[in-house]
């Protein structure tokens, strides 16, 4: 079993406490009509992201999905750029033009969330093909949603990287719905990784709230997918808690079914993993919780204060 | 201190609510997360939750009553104020 190391360990510890603190804002924010459009926040999947991105370099890639802020913001986004782009602000990654489901930054290998469910994986096999025909070592890893992998997209992907060996890893964090959809009624059997065997590729379901054992699957599959062994399908078992969208009031829902998977917290549940290793002592813990807090206020005030893009920039970062 | 209840934005296009049912009255005691007004929107009847604990003092907008996004329908005294 691999294990993070401290270093490891401590960054997935934070970005987790950061995504979870930068989506609640971004609820207040969104509630108080100081962000437009419209918003899926990750709380209570933040492990997901926050354990795979900590084994990838600089310049390794993510497709990031519509609800891709915990994505970007663990690939090293700064949280800064990431509020002003969702208020649409000139300082954010894409001058404001973007917003949640378009925001990329390609200097950190983001590739874009997308509103278009699916139709980042093909992105993420096409980046995968360049690295492999330029040798860069690059991985990419594609993220995408129980209700993505129905998706003619997530088949096409999934079906060519494995023919052609690319250097990816298909992240699905399985979190049981699809918009409002529950994951019984949208698919015939609970394995998604389980079609990895038809499409000739690893395939691994893990408990996507214990970080350990998901650094473990991660770390095999970007390390596979480095070295030319080809791509694997990770499925990460989740569940958001949140709405689909915010002002979602989740009628499709038992409120036991939420309360069970609250208790499944992963972030107290990497807490005291960290802990028991004597990897976090008691007033590291409130610092970094009180520094996270204090970023994202910053963050939170950054965009306030950001102007918005000017009317003459309409035209520009504008392909077709 | 006091907290002002106001009207969540909850989608793309929402500009206004109507209140339909306030859960508490002037008076109860509220904890933060507890479901305190049904408000209609353009989409949906939704449960608004008060956003602190504490004693509701003030109901603003009465049912039927049609409020903007942002604007205040109640007020919640914490503790100790
Ligand atoms: C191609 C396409 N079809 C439908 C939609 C509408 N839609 C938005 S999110 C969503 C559900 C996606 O479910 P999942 O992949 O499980 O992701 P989650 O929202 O659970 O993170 C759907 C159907 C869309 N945006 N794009
Ligand atoms: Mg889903």
């Amino acid at each position: 079993m691999r294990e993070p190391t401290r270093d490891q360990a401590l960054r997935i510890y934070r970005t987790m406490h950061l995504i979870r603190r930068f989506e609640e804002r971004v609820a207040e924010c969104f509630a108080a009509a100081e962000i437009p459009g419209f918003i899926h926040l990750a709380v209570g999947q933040e492990s997901v992201p926050a354990t795979v991105c900590a084994l990838l370099e600089r310049d390794d890639l993510v497709g990031a999905t519509h609800r891709g802020h915990g994505q970007v913001l663990a690939k090293g986004a700064e949280p800064r750029r990431v509020m002003a782009e969702l208020f649409g602000r000139a300082t954010g990654y894409c001058r404001g033009k973007g917003g949640s489901m378009h925001l990329c930054a390609m200097d950190l290998g983001v590739l874009g969330t997308n509103g278009v469910v699916g139709a980042n994986l093909p992105i993420a096999v096409g980046t995968a093909l360049a690295a492999q025909v330029r040798a860069t070592r690059q991985v990419t890893v594609g993220f995408f949603g129980d209700g993505a992998a129905n998706t003619g997209a997530a088949h096409e992907a999934l079906n060519l990287a494995a023919v052609w060996d690319l250097p990816v890893v298909f992240v699905c964090e399985n979190n049981l719905y699809a918009e409002f959809t529950p994951q019984a009624v949208h698919t015939k059997g609970t394995s998604i990784a389980a079609r990895a065997a038809a499409y000739g590729m690893r395939g691994v379901q893990v408990d996507g709230n214990d970080v350990p054992a998901l650094f473990d699957a991660a770390a095999e599959a970007v390390d596979a997918a480095r070295s030319g062994a080809g791509p694997t399908l990770l499925e990460a078992m989740t569940y958001r808690w949140r709405g689909h969208h915010e002002g979602d009031p989740m009628a499709y829902r038992a409120k036991d079914e939420l309360e069970a998977w609250r208790a499944k917290d992963a972030i107290p549940r990497f807490r005291a993993w960290l802990v028991e290793r004597g990897m976090l002592a008691a007033d590291e813990d409130e610092r970094l919780v009180g520094a996270v807090a204090a970023e994202v206020d910053d963050a939170t005030e950054f965009a306030r204060r950001s102007p918005w893009p000017a009317p003459e920039a309409a035209l520009e970062d504008v392909h077709a | 201190m006091r907290v002002r209840v106001k009207i969540p934005k909850l989608g793309l296009t929402m500009t206004e609510a109507t209140i339909l049912e306030w859960r508490k009255s002037v008076g109860d005691a509220v904890t933060a997360g507890e479901p305190l007004v049904v408000i209609e929107t353009e989409k949906a009847d939704v449960e608004v939750e008060a956003p602190a604990s504490g004693t509701l003092v003030e109901i603003l907008g009465a049912v039927k009553q049609v409020c903007p996004v942002g604007g205040a329908i109640a007020v919640i005294e914490l503790p100790g104020a």
